[in-house]
Order: structure tokens, then C-alpha cells, then sequence
């Protein structure tokens, strides 16, 4: 899991909970997981742009915009570890770049969405180009990371 | 479900017509139009009716209704002379052939059995036909009995795998735009296409048969033969992590690298629209246009691979430039159909005569019409010729030696394949290099060749393509529907029409369609040209011009300049030593095929798909100098007829194999055959409608082309074994044609030199094909193009204002 009780930092372990999992529960309980969810949105940021990359290498990066998110990945990965390893970080560096990378997600379901249509046939042969053509949702999913990221700064801090 | 005398155990309850709603217009129309009441005869005679009617039964085994109006069909054909426009020097145009050879048959059954053949028994007549084919390459009737019944074929075969119904009996998808394939390779089928419920391979299951062809394929029996034990392979630069890395690495600098490098050099592709239309029509209706009057910097003949390149680039370079073109200027959304017999208006139909001891027919392979030229038909495989290309005299002791070396083209080799774009894995062969856009998902056809070729350790890759692998600019990516030889409605394969020709119309070159160029004029004391005459609506003009670039291709480019013969000029312009019209190549291109039990369905994906280069060097080991490359090449139905017409399979065989279509893959080789002097273009007696004498194309092999084709053959029928054919057959063709004013270092061996300048006349280009001195084993479209790039780039560095003059003193 994610932390253990080497990591407290100083602070007086909250209460009377010796064990790291009660401590995470209750800190889950208490919406207290800022550093966890940053660091799940890193991971997560490295694992979709590793995928994005080659779907869109798949592609050519015929659009050079294909390269956004790929980029953006470890931008996310950064902020995300900042955002672990230090407070002020989560509250400026993590959510900026979760901001972007949700927005990117957002422009890539646009963009995906333009490129099923102007595939031939377009709209009239849905079943067809959303099967063959950018895949429509995947986008969306960058999106979740990035919201991942800005929950997290929202959070309190782990205990 | 109608099938040709609705029998269909195979595809039962398959109805391609049922995927109309998918279709787009121009090629409803065109495919709907066949299941249509057919229209009255206007070509043959009852005479002959009652001669072709039992004849076209036979070869095609139609006994029952419905039939395919296949007489109907041929006879609409020869009405409208849709011929191919060439023929064979020992045999008459096509409808004359055609009238005479069915005149013979009935002479025959007179002669014979007393009656006329269309009162005689079946087996009689069955008898008569059969005869006529076992007259082999003898005279019939004062014919070559083997072109008439390649004449009979052919027309026969495309009426009948042109027809709907038939693609139900052999389980064919049909056409397939706006709607492509989703699902590729072996064993895969759409929703809506029918698995073949007898999966049987019908020859080999009917062992005790001796009608059907030969069968070459033992699985069981099979053993490695040695001959790939040595091809010549650089397994150093190939393998090992260096070379991974450095393939990624340059892979990655060219996928990573900005379009606006690309976008400030040739716009094209932004300059196409985005919506369901393929071409910007405004482009055209905002051209400019230049008086005949006018003296244009550049008048280029023709707008294929070279000359639309050259429009292109001079237009770029702001040069008053006026291409023109004898075809029409395509528009891809109503002049093209996914559909074969539809698309011969793609090819050069006026009249040619082949002869030579292996005569070449022409058209489909190699020629092209109209804007974009054979590139809007071309498979689209882009390799690049090898270093060794480049001088195969010193090294080999065979060919020519190039005036420049392949150091000299990598530039133009990149800029053009980033242009196109060309999508593949990163090339091992020649000089290794990488490929702007990644390799195409492989169908079934390139599966079994992967097989195949891992099996006996022939190395095999994927590409390269100029098809689009991804957006690129406003083109869409590639949606796998096959007919890429019948021009792309998609705008993912590369043609000039959408390459180079947006660009040049949007840097005022003037692209005059319909001008069919007659003659080049020179000064009076014949030392510059001074414009091209050519006819245009019926009427001929004279476009002035400062300077000339001739791209026909290697056929028309000769025949053009011996057809400007002038004073200065007798035999011919530029031809002061009888070297125009030599040395005309074309590429050994066997195809073999393989039966395998999987549904190959082949007619997915682009045709050019994997290919292999580890044949392409000279190999010290073989009788033979120089090599062939291997590559897919999906025949569509049509094609696949022809090729087991061509094993002599007819009537009742013909549609066994034809029923079996989606089980075979096809490979193809293309054999650097050997400049040789003697073959040549010259002119014809015969003349035209322009009242030019027409072209004359005598062409033979010599003993290393034959060795090569042969060679070529083994490999392929034993990778096609061991990727589990039950059955190989292979047909003898070619491909490509290029030479007929080749570059030499001097005027004594070529025509023009390295900047594709003609020796005899210094205003005057030859930017096609034509100038090649050999071939290599590669397809020839990107070093034309790539040929031309660097003329261009020569041409704009000052030799524009060093001839402005044609009246004045030269120089």
C-alpha cells in the first residue's frame, strides 16, 4: 500500500492508531489522501502516455498534435510526485498540470471525434469509423487522470 | 443472393448487393448498371452473335439462367472501343480480331462437321475450342492462335468477375468505399461477409483429375532447397541493439520533427479539402491561365510522377509554368469507382504495337492517364533504388552506370517520401533508412508472406507504401478497402493529383487537362525550343515557351521527340545518335499464388503491404548478375481470372479456381531485367487520330533475364510452401517500363544528363521515367520523382536566366 509508518514526517501519528492500514482508513475517512491519490495520478500519467504513444506512433503522428499528450505524461508524472513529496507542490504544481492534462483530454475527444468524421461516410457509417477509426473514448480516459490529479489537490493531506 | 445460374453451395445466402446502401454513387451506378436490362447489340452481327453466344458459354461453363450478360457486356465494349488500345504487331486491332477470330471458328465447324458452330453438339463445339487453344503459339486462321485465345479470355473473364452475381458465387466483398474493411487478416470476415462453407481445396481434392492445372505443391514432400541459403545479406547493420537503436532514433526524428518544414515546401496536403470531397475544385476554377502567346518559363508535357513533381517545384520556385496533360483533370469523387472493369479510363488507351520475341502488353501496369498520370493507379510501393544501382556496369559488368550516385538522391529520396508520405517499417536494404509514417496493420495476403519468409529465414517487412498510416494534413488515413490500383476515392495513396498539383495550382502553374502535345518546336536554326504544339479541342495551338520539359513516360516521350523530327533533326529530336527510344526496361514481374485453407480474402488491405529486398544484390554465388525483389500483390477478382486464364484453365476449371478466391495469396517479384539497344520504341506505319504515327515497342529478354525471372519464381513458390500452400501456380507478366532517353555522363551514351537537361537541345528536359539507365529490383515511382526534385532544385539554382532568349545567341 502506499505509505508506512517510516514516512510520518514528525507529525504525531493522529490518535491512537498504531497500524498503517487503520491510519489509512481513517485518513480516507477523512478525506485525508492528497499524497496518494498524487501519486496514483504520476503513475497513472506514465502509463497513459506510454499507451498513447503507440497508438499514435500506430498513426503516424500524422497530426503533430499527437504529441500533447504524449508530453504531457511526464509532466503529469512530475507534478504528481511533487505533489507527493511536498505540500505546496500539491497545491500549485499538481493541479496546473492536472488542469492540462484533463483540458487535453478534452481536446482529444474532439479531435477524435472530428477524425471519425471526416473519415469517408463520416457519421452515416458510425459503426464502421468509430470502429476503424481514433478511438472515440480513449481521450477521455487522459481526462480522468488529469481530474484524478486536481481531486488530489483538493484533498486534505494524509496524517 | 443471384449467383450465374443460381447455383452456390460455397458462399450460400451471400449477397454483395445486399452492401449497396455502402457504396457511393458513381460506382452504384456503375455496378448496378450490369444486373440492368442490357442494351441491343450494336457490335456483333447475328452472324456472329450466333458464333460468340455458344463460345462465351463454353469458356466461362455458363449453362444455366440467369447468365451474366457476358455478350452483351463484350459487345458494349467493342461498340465504344473501350479496348486497351494496344496490340500485338502480328494481330489486328481488338474488334477486328474479334471479328475475325469467331468468323475462323465458324469457318472451322463448316469445315469440319458441315454446320455452322452455333448448330453443332456442345461436346463439338467444346471440341473446336479446345482445338484452338492446343494450337498453342501457331498461326490459326492467319493469327497467332495463342494472342486469339489471350483475346477470348481476357474479354470474357472481365465481363463475367465484373459482374455482381459472380462475386457472390466466389464470395467477394464488392466495392468498398466510404465503407473499408475493419477486420484484416487470415481467417477474419466482416459481420456481413459469408464464411465459405466448403473449404475444401476443389483441385487438390479431385487428385485423380488430370484436366486441372499442374499442381507444383507437396506439403509433405517438401524440403528445403538450398538457393536462399546465400542471399546476400548485411546481417551486421541489420541486427544487434545499435542497429534497434538507431532505428528508432531516426524513426522518431522524423515523426517528431514539425510539419512546417514540410508544409513550406509543398502545401498539398492542407490544400485539400477536409469534408467528404477529395478535391478543392475552386484550386482549379482560380488557376491561372496563360494565352498560348504568352511566353511561360516551363511548358511540361505531361502530369504524372515527373511532370507534376517538376510543375510543382518550378512553381515553387515562381516560375510561369504550364503543364500539359492529354487526360482529363480527375476528379476522384465522380471519375473514379471501386471497381475494376470501371476504372480502364485510368489508362493509356490510344493505339500501340507490341512485338519483339516477349512482346509486353500495356495499359494496366503501365501507363497512366490524365492528371496524376499512372501514379493515381500505381500500387503505390515507393523503395529506393540501392547504392549499387548506380553503377552496376563497373560493379557487375552489366547495365549502365548512372551520371550521379544514390548520395546525390537521399536528399530528394526524403523530401519526396515525407511529401507522399511513405509509411513502412525501417528499411534494412540499400542504405538503411527510416519511414515518415509507421507500418499498415497487415491482411491476410501479407500474413502468409511473413510466414512464409520466417519460415525459410528470408527477412520480410512491412511497406514501404506511400499511403497515408494517419491524418496528414487534410488526407485521411487508409481504411483497407483494396483498390488501390483503381485510383484512391479515399486520398490516403499518394498520386500527384494530390501530392504536388494542389501546391503547384496554389503557386500559379497552370495545369491545361485535354492538350494532347504533337510536336516540339525549335528555333530556326534548331538549337533552343521554343514552345510545344499541341492539340486541344479538336483544334492545334502553339504554347510559347522559354523552356521545355517532356514527361510521357518511356513510351510517349520517344515517340514525342521522333515525332518532332525537323531539319537540324532528321531522325528525330535530340536523336543525333540513334539513342532515343533505346533501351526501354521493363521489370520481370512473375506472380505466384498459394492455396491455403484459411480465407486469405486478399482483396483486403492495400495490395502493396510486406515486402523483401534480400534477393535485390548481384550474388556471386549465381549464374545470373543483378536480383528481384519480392513483394504482396493482392490480385482483385479480374486480375485473379486472368492469372488462372493464363494456366490455361477455362470454362468449367476457370470457375472451380474462381470459386476458390479467398483462400489464394498472391506474391509478386520484380526482376531487374538488363538494358538492352534493341529494345526499343519507333515508329509504327499506323497513325492516330492526331495523324501521328503511333508507337512501336519491340522488346526481348536476354539469357540473365530469363535466369532472373526463373529464380525470381523458385524463391516465391517455395515461400508460399512453407507458409502451408497446398497448391502453387504462377504466371509470367511485367510491370513498370522505364528507359528510352536515358542520362549519360555524355552525349555519345544517353540523352540527356545527370540535370535531366537533353544534350543536343540545352532548353529542352526529359523529367520521367524515360531517363533511367537501369531499373534495380524497385518499383520506379520515387526515383522519378526523386529524380526530378534534384533536376528541379538544379534548374532553380540559375539556369533560368542563362536561356531567356530562344531568338537571341545562345548562352
Amino acid at each position: 500500500m502506499s505509505r508506512s509508518p517510516r514516512k510520518r514526517r514528525g507529525r504525531p501519528p493522529g490518535g491512537t492508531a498504531p497500524y498503517a492500514l487503520d491510519r489509512m482508513v481513517r485518513n480516507v475517512r477523512h478525506g485525508r489522501f492528497e499524497r496518494t491519490l498524487s501519486l496514483l495520478t504520476a503513475a497513472g500519467s506514465l502509463v497513459t502516455a506510454a499507451e498513447i504513444y503507440l497508438e499514435h506512433d500506430r498513426a503516424s503522428f500524422g497530426n503533430r498534435v499527437m504529441w500533447w499528450p504524449v508530453l504531457l505524461g511526464p509532466v503529469g508524472a512530475a507534478a504528481g510526485v511533487a505533489g507527493f513529496a511536498s505540500e505546496r507542490m500539491a497545491k500549485t504544481a499538481l493541479p496546473l498540470a492536472s488542469a492540462a492534462i484533463a483540458a487535453n483530454g478534452l481536446q482529444g475527444t474532439y479531435l477524435h471525434l472530428r477524425g471519425i468524421a471526416q473519415k469517408p461516410g463520416g457519421w452515416s457509417m458510425a459503426r464502421c469509423n468509430v470502429e476503424l477509426g481514433p478511438p472515440l473514448f480513449a481521450p477521455l480516459l487522459v481526462t480522468m487522470v488529469g481530474g484524478m490529479g486536481l481531486l488530489a489537490a483538493l484533498l486534505r493531506r494524509e496524517q | 443472393m443471384t449467383t450465374p445460374g443460381r447455383h452456390n453451395p460455397r458462399f450460400a445466402g451471400y449477397d454483395v448487393l445486399a452492401q449497396a446502401g455502402t457504396w457511393d454513387a458513381a460506382t452504384s451506378g456503375i455496378v448496378l448498371s450490369r444486373t440492368a436490362v442490357q442494351p441491343d447489340l450494336r457490335f456483333f452481327t447475328l452472324a456472329e452473335e450466333a458464333v460468340a453466344r455458344p463460345l462465351f458459354d463454353h469458356l466461362l461453363a455458363q449453362w444455366d439462367d440467369p447468365r451474366v450478360p457476358v455478350l452483351q457486356m463484350i459487345d458494349a465494349r467493342l461498340a465504344e472501343l473501350q479496348t486497351d488500345g494496344w496490340r500485338f504487331a502480328d494481330m489486328p486491332e481488338d474488334d477486328e480480331a474479334w471479328r475475325r477470330s469467331l468468323a475462323a471458328l465458324d469457318d472451322d465447324a463448316r469445315a469440319r462437321y458441315g454446320a455452322p458452330f452455333g448448330g453443332l453438339a456442345r461436346e463439338r463445339q467444346a471440341g473446336l475450342i479446345r482445338a484452338v487453344r492446343a494450337t498453342g503459339p501457331d498461326r490459326w486462321h492467319g493469327m497467332p492462335a495463342g494472342h486469339v485465345w489471350g483475346l477470348w479470355t481476357r474479354y470474357t473473364a472481365t465481363a463475367f468477375y465484373s459482374h455482381p452475381w459472380a462475386w457472390n458465387e466466389i464470395g467477394f466483398g464488392g466495392p468498398a468505399y466510404p465503407r473499408g474493411y475493419v477486420r484484416l487478416g487470415l481467417g477474419l470476415r466482416e459481420p456481413w461477409e459469408a464464411p465459405d462453407r466448403h473449404p475444401v481445396d476443389p483441385v487438390a481434392k479431385s487428385d485423380a483429375d488430370p484436366v486441372v492445372g499442374r499442381r507444383r505443391a507437396r506439403r509433405d514432400g517438401w524440403a528445403q532447397p538450398d538457393h536462399w541459403a546465400a542471399p546476400e545479406r548485411a546481417t551486421d547493420r541489420r541486427r544487434g541493439p545499435a542497429a534497434a537503436v538507431r532505428a528508432a532514433a531516426e524513426t522518431l526524428r522524423l515523426t517528431a520533427s514539425p510539419t512546417s518544414r514540410l508544409r513550406d515546401r509543398n502545401a498539398s496536403p492542407w490544400l485539400l479539402p477536409r469534408g467528404d470531397r477529395r478535391f478543392d475544385h475552386a484550386l482549379v476554377e482560380g488557376m491561372r491561365r496563360h494565352d498560348d502567346d504568352d511566353e511561360v518559363d516551363l511548358v511540361v508535357i505531361g502530369c504524372g510522377a515527373g511532370g507534376a513533381t517538376l510543375t510543382q517545384r518550378m512553381a515553387r520556385h515562381g516560375w510561369s509554368v504550364v503543364c500539359l496533360e492529354a487526360g482529363p483533370f480527375w476528379n476522384p469523387d465522380t471519375d473514379w469507382v471501386s471497381d475494376e472493369a470501371g476504372s480502364q479510363h485510368l489508362y493509356w488507351t490510344e493505339p500501340r504495337v507490341v512485338s519483339g520475341g516477349d512482346p509486353v502488353p500495356l495499359g494496366a501496369n503501365n501507363s497512366g492517364r490524365g492528371v496524376g498520370g499512372s501514379t493515381t493507379h500505381f500500387a503505390g510501393y515507393a523503395p529506393r533504388f540501392h547504392p549499387s544501382d548506380f553503377s552496376t556496369l563497373t560493379d557487375d559488368g552489366v547495365g549502365a552506370d548512372w551520371p550521379l550516385d544514390y548520395e546525390e538522391l537521399r536528399g530528394p529520396y526524403e523530401r519526396i517520401e515525407q511529401e507522399l508520405p511513405v509509411a513502412g517499417q525501417y528499411w534494412p536494404w540499400g542504405a538503411p533508412h527510416a519511414y515518415p509514417h509507421a507500418p499498415h496493420p497487415v491482411g491476410g495476403n501479407g500474413e502468409v508472406f511473413l510466414r512464409g519468409a520466417a519460415a525459410l529465414g528470408i527477412e520480410a517487412r512491412v511497406g514501404p507504401v506511400a499511403i497515408a498510416n494517419g491524418r496528414f494534413g487534410n488526407r485521411p488515413h487508409c481504411v483497407y478497402r483494396g483498390f488501390c490500383l483503381q485510383g484512391c476515392k479515399v486520398n490516403a495513396k499518394a498520386s500527384t493529383l494530390i501530392t504536388h498539383v494542389p501546391d503547384a495550382l496554389a503557386h500559379g502553374a497552370e495545369i491545361r487537362a485535354q492538350s494532347m502535345v504533337t510536336g516540339i518546336e525549335l528555333d530556326a536554326q534548331g538549337r533552343l525550343a521554343t514552345g510545344v504544339r499541341y492539340v486541344r479541342d479538336g483544334r492545334e495551338r502553339l504554347q510559347r515557351a522559354r523552356m521545355v520539359a517532356v514527361a510521357g513516360y518511356s513510351i510517349e516521350t520517344p515517340r514525342l521527340l521522333l515525332n518532332s523530327a525537323c531539319r537540324r533533326f532528321p531522325d528525330g529530336l535530340c536523336n543525333d545518335f540513334d539513342l532515343v527510344g533505346r533501351y526501354v526496361m521493363v521489370q520481370g514481374a512473375p506472380q505466384t499464388s498459394g492455396r491455403f485453407t484459411e480465407e486469405v480474402r486478399a482483396y483486403k488491405a492495400p495490395p502493396p503491404e510486406v515486402s523483401s529486398e534480400d534477393f535485390y544484390e548481384t550474388d556471386p554465388a549465381k549464374p545470373y548478375k543483378r536480383g528481384f525483389s519480392l513483394q504482396t500483390v493482392s490480385p482483385l477478382p479480374i486480375v485473379w481470372a486472368e492469372h488462372v486464364a493464363a494456366q490455361g484453365h477455362w470454362g468449367e476449371d476457370l470457375r472451380t479456381y474462381m470459386r476458390d478466391y479467398v483462400h489464394w495469396a498472391t506474391l509478386g517479384a520484380l526482376c531487374e531485367l538488363l538494358p538492352l539497344p534493341d529494345n526499343r520504341v519507333t515508329l509504327s506505319q499506323e497513325k492516330d487520330r492526331y495523324g501521328l504515327p503511333v508507337a512501336h515497342f519491340s522488346y526481348s529478354q536476354c539469357d540473365n533475364d530469363r535466369m532472373l525471372i526463373r529464380a525470381s519464381r523458385t524463391v516465391m513458390e517455395d515461400i508460399l510452401r512453407a507458409a502451408g500452400a497446398t497448391e502453387v501456380i504462377t504466371i509470367n507478366r511485367y510491370a513498370h517500363l522505364v528507359g528510352g532517353c536515358r542520362m549519360a555522363a555524355g552525349p555519345e551514351s544517353g540523352v540527356v544528363d545527370a540535370d535531366l537537361r537533353t544534350f543536343a537541345v540545352p532548353n529542352l528536359l526529359v523529367t520521367d521515367g524515360s531517363v533511367l539507365p537501369t531499373q534495380g529490383s524497385a518499383n520506379p515511382a520515387l526515383t522519378i520523382m526523386a529524380l526530378v526534385d534534384r533536376a528541379a532544385g538544379r534548374l532553380a539554382a540559375g539556369a533560368r536566366g542563362g536561356l531567356r532568349s530562344p531568338a537571341g545567341a545562345r548562352r
